[in-house]
Order: structure tokens, then C-alpha cells, then sequence
């Protein structure tokens, strides 16, 4: 087995096979059911499409992912933490991710992930009320939503309209049941596509997330 | 004028074009980080405070504070390269994960093994009849219900059984011997004490909900109650639900095909069960339940706030809804 960057983003990697990996922070250690492989001494995660919208949105070739190593993020949604826990290979050290989710038996699971990995701090918080953690959060590079909300849009614009740096990036994942689930979910995704380009960001791309997540789709867009 | 922006660390306190700042460094632990939450300010805050004095963003009790996007964004762009104090965040967060167990998550625990064990009960009863039945089918045939048919043949023998019931023969095995029996009268005793367990299970549930829910218990009865908080996801959950919906609340299959397939919309979920709705003929159900879901969302937000007791007044009018209804 091969395992070589992406060319998309060189701390993304991907093996012959197709499968998506990334640098493990925390050797020896896993954080959901996926494999670690070593390959040339270094130790690798499997991104499991199937288990992260993010890496299924990679799988369905949304193009360039701009999280790069140090970044800041915000991360709306971030429950027991499985797409973070890549998120925070990948920023490594330097970086820093600040999850935010409102069920606590969810984020229970995630506390023992928080004591090994030293990039990502998680609040007990409600993101549709961003003011709520203006006391710990920063202007951030990238802000990831994953919420299935109704109201998901709005708390995306919202939380860019506090946090998200100029020219800075935004990943909105979609669940069209969450929003309506007598639409039809092409209909949905067009109107979240008018809102965000209504309130003024560019849609660098737009990917459905089927088959790994039915009736998903991922935007990603780019601050004014 | 100044502007401020409490953080974890200290306070930010900028002058009125937010080009300047001051920052004062004041040590918070987890209670203070706990009354931020809370928006009420820590007291060794106030100290540093003038009349004038506007927050950013953040709305403390009885202070003045600016909500415009631009200003956050700015003061948020001086902040940068903070030092963060991971064990303090973490004990913080388990703080508030520890704060959030509630009565009512402990009921739809009871409620969910409840479920478990009726279906674990049913799963038993089946494969003891079968098996028993080698012994003594004429009994399990006579007794329909599982608990009374457990509790008639626990400890007892085939001869003994055929005597009290009236039996004069069967067509049971003749080759069980003595460990073939003790076998399954062992296993009896285990499953009567399952049933002895879930009527324990069942007394706890119902004195738990009249405790945190009283007018709820009263209105749509304990069990029904108990369901409805367990599928709204807690009793402020179930207070926050409009009445349509929590009248086909346990019916989401139902619900979805008819968004969906256009199939004939629920008329009513665990609400069904309420004795009010059983006795009614079936074309009234549908308006039943509609008063008995208005009722049972009053009740619920009540409960979800002071628990006062309105709960006569709305047993009566629910009563007279009742006959009303059942007289046509
Ligand atoms: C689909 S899960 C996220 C899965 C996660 N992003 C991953 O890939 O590992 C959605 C999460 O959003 C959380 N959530 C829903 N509404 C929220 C809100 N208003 N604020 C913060 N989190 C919310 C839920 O508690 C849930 O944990």
C-alpha cells in the first residue's frame, strides 16, 4: 500500500484504493472505529466517508480544501468530535479549533478525545446565540457547520458575521430533512445556495454528499 | 465612553474608536467562567467598571452593552495569539455537562428500559411457552397472559396443575425427569422476578413524573406523560411543542409517509392510549384528541415553569369535552 498527499491539500492523504487519511497527532490512538496504518514510519488515521461529511464532500471532489496547518476554526456542531478529530491532524500543534455544540450527553463522549488533543477546546453552547461565547472565541480562519438544523443557514451567517475572518472560509453542511422533510431536497439546497450568495459569499463549490450521506450536500464558501 | 469585551483571561477595555485598548488581566475559575454563561458578571469584575461602561456583544444583567456587527468584529480583531488553558476549559465543560443531568433525562432512562424489558419479556415468554409446552401444553394454552401463566405454573408439577385446573389429560412428554423440571421452574422464578422488576420500574416512573411534572401526570395520565417526555427529549422540550404536534407525538412513521406519500395524517400518537380516547367511539377520536393535546401542552408548560397546580380546572374541562363528544 501507497499512501501520497492529495494534491489538493498536501496534509489530506489518500491511498491507492481511494481511501482518505490523515497524520495521526496522537500516536497510538484512535477516536472513533477507524484503522491506523503505518506507512514509511509514520502513523495514519482512515477518514471514513461514510462516518464524515467532510470527507465524503473531499470524496465528491469538492476541489481545494483551504484548512491549512495552524489554523484557527470554529466548528459549530462538533458532537463526539469524529470529523474534528481530523480537522485537528490536520491544523496540527499550531492550530486550534473551537467546537461548539449544544447536547451534553453527546459531548461527554468527546471529553476524553479533549484531554489528548490539546488543539481543540469545546463549549457547551448554543450556535445560534454566538454572543454566548465571545469570551473565549477568536476571529477564525475557516468556520465548519454541521448542525442539522432548520434554521442552519441563519446561524451560519450569523457566526460569519462574528468570527469569521475577511476572505476567510466557510464549510456549511446541509441536511435536507432537517429543513423541510416534505421538499424535495434539490429545491432546498437552491434556496441555501440564493440565501448565502444573497447575503453576499461566493460559492467556491457546492457537492452532494450521496451515497456516503443521503440527502446532504456540502457548500463551501469565501468571506467578503 | 469605553468599550469592553470580557474574556476568559481578563478584560478588554477599549477606547470609543475601539483603535486603543487596555487589557487587565484578572484570573477566572470555573464559577465565573459558569456565571459568564449565565450572563451574570463574576464579581471581582465589577471593580473595574464605570457608570459608562458599554459591553461588547455580551449582555450582563443591569449592564449597558452594543450588539452592532462591525464593533465585535473589531474588538474580536485585536484579540490574537491567546494562550489557552485547556485543563480549565475541560473542567468547566464537565461542570456543565454535570449541571445539564436532570429528572427528567432519569425517567426516559426508566422509560427506555421499560421498553427493553417488555421486549425482552415477549422474547422469554415465546421461547418458554414453546419449550414447556413439551412438559404441559394444555396450560399455556389456557392462560393467555404471560405473567399469570408464569405465576400459575411457578414451582408446581404437572399432576398438581392437571388437579387444580381441571385438566384430565395431556399430551405433554412423559421423559422429563427430576433436573429436566428444575430446569424450568429455575427459569420461571427468573422470569417472575423480571415481571416483580418491572412493576418496581413501573411504580418508580409514575412517582417520579407527579414529581416533576404533576399537572402533566394528572391530565395524560403517568405513563402517557412519561412517553411524551421521553420522545420530545425532556419535559422543556415537550413544554416548547405546539399541541399539533404533540398529538401525533409516537406517531412519526405515520407523519412521515403522510409528508411524503401523501398517506392520511395521524390523528393521534401515545395519546391514543389515554382512557378518555379508548372510550370514545372511533369518529370523535379525532376531536378528543385535539382538546386532550391543547390540555396536555398547557400542562406541560406549567410544569416546565413553577409547577403551580391548575390541573383541576383543566380535568374539568377535558371531562366536559368528553361527554359532550360522547353523547353524539
Ligand atoms: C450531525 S451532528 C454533527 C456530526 C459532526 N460534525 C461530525 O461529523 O463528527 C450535529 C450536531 O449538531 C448539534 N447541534 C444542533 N443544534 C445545535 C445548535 N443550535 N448549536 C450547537 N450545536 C447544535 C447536535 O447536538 C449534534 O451533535
Amino acid at each position: 500500500m501507497k499512501i501520497r498527499p492529495l494534491k489538493e491539500n498536501n496534509r489530506i492523504f489518500i491511498d491507492e484504493r481511494g481511501r482518505l487519511y490523515t497524520k495521526n497527532l496522537i500516536e497510538g490512538k484512535k477516536v472513533y472505529e477507524e484503522r491506523l496504518v503505518k506507512y514509511n514510519k509514520v502513523e495514519y488515521r482512515e477518514w471514513i466517508a461514510d462516518r464524515s461529511k467532510l470527507a465524503a464532500a473531499i470524496k465528491k471532489n469538492i476541489g481545494k480544501v483551504p484548512i491549512k496547518e495552524g489554523d484557527k476554526i470554529l466548528y459549530l456542531g462538533i458532537a463526539a468530535g469524529t470529523t474534528a478529530s481530523h480537522v485537528s491532524d490536520i491544523i496540527g500543534e499550531k492550530g486550534i479549533i473551537f467546537g461548539i455544540d449544544v447536547a451534553p450527553r453527546i459531548l461527554r463522549e468527546l471529553v476524553p478525545i479533549l484531554y489528548d488533543r490539546k488543539n481543540i477546546i469545546t463549549l457547551l453552547s448554543d450556535a445560534d446565540k454566538p454572543e454566548s461565547y465571545l469570551h473565549i472565541v477568536e476571529k477564525v480562519d475557516i468556520l465548519y457547520q454541521d448542525v442539522a438544523q432548520p434554521h442552519q443557514v441563519r446561524i451560519f451567517i450569523k457566526n460569519i458575521e462574528y468570527y469569521l475572518k475577511n476572505n476567510g472560509y466557510g464549510f456549511l453542511a446541509v441536511k435536507a430533512r432537517s429543513i423541510d422533510v416534505s421538499k424535495n431536497p434539490k429545491e432546498i439546497f437552491n434556496e441555501v445556495r440564493k440565501s448565502l450568495e444573497d447575503y453576499g459569499l461566493k460559492i467556491i463549490k457546492e457537492v452532494r454528499l450521496d451515497p456516503y450521506h443521503r440527502d446532504h450536500a456540502m457548500f463551501l464558501v469565501q468571506n467578503k | 465612553m469605553r468599550y469592553l469585551l470580557l474574556r476568559y483571561n481578563g478584560l478588554y477595555i477599549f477606547d470609543e474608536n475601539l483603535e486603543n485598548y487596555q487589557f487587565k488581566e484578572i484570573k477566572l475559575d470555573v464559577e465565573d467562567l459558569k456565571n459568564i454563561y449565565k450572563n451574570k458578571l463574576p464579581d471581582k469584575i465589577k471593580e473595574f467598571l464605570n457608570n459608562d461602561d458599554t459591553f461588547i456583544g455580551q449582555k450582563f444583567e443591569g449592564y449597558k452593552y452594543i450588539d452592532n456587527k462591525e464593533i465585535i468584529r473589531k474588538a474580536l480583531d485585536k484579540i490574537k495569539d491567546e494562550k489557552y488553558d485547556n485543563e480549565l476549559l475541560i473542567d468547566l465543560l464537565k461542570e456543565q455537562i454535570s449541571d445539564s443531568v436532570s429528572k427528567d433525562e432519569l425517567i426516559i432512562q426508566a422509560i427506555n428500559f421499560l421498553d427493553d424489558l417488555n421486549k425482552s419479556l415477549n422474547l422469554f415468554m415465546e421461547r418458554f411457552r414453546e419449550w414447556y409446552g413439551l412438559y404441559f401444553p394444555e396450560i399455556s394454552q389456557e392462560i393467555e397472559d404471560h405473567e399469570k401463566f408464569i405465576k400459575t405454573i411457578l414451582n408446581k408439577k404437572r399432576e398438581e396443575l392437571m388437579e387444580n385446573n381441571n385438566i384430565k389429560r395431556t399430551m405433554g412428554g412423559k421423559i422429563f425427569d427430576e433436573k429436566d423440571i428444575e430446569m424450568i421452574n429455575y427459569i420461571a422464578n427468573k422470569i417472575k422476578e423480571l415481571y416483580d422488576l418491572r412493576k418496581k420500574l413501573e411504580d418508580y416512573i409514575e412517582k417520579s413524573i407527579k414529581e416533576i411534572a404533576p399537572n402533566l401526570s394528572e391530565i395524560a395520565t403517568p405513563t402517557i406523560a412519561a412517553r411524551l417526555i421521553a420522545l420530545s427529549g425532556g419535559l422543556k422540550e415537550l413544554s416548547l411543542l405546539p399541541s399539533s404536534t404533540i398529538q401525533v407525538l409516537g406517531a412519526e412513521k405515520a407523519l412521515f409517509l403522510h409528508l411524503t406519500k401523501g398517506i392520511k395524517p395521524p390523528k393521534h400518537g401515545v395519546i391514543f392510549n389515554h382512557p378518555y380516547l379508548q372510550r370514545l367511539p372511533i369518529k370523535n377520536r379525532g376531536a378528543m384528541a385535539r382538546t386532550l393535546a391543547s390540555k396536555i401542552a398547557i400542562a406541560a408548560r406549567v410544569d416546565a415553569t413553577d409547577k403551580k397546580l391548575i390541573y383541576e380546572r383543566l380535568k374539568k374541562e377535558l371531562e366536559e369535552r368528553f361527554n359532550e363528544l360522547n353523547k353524539k
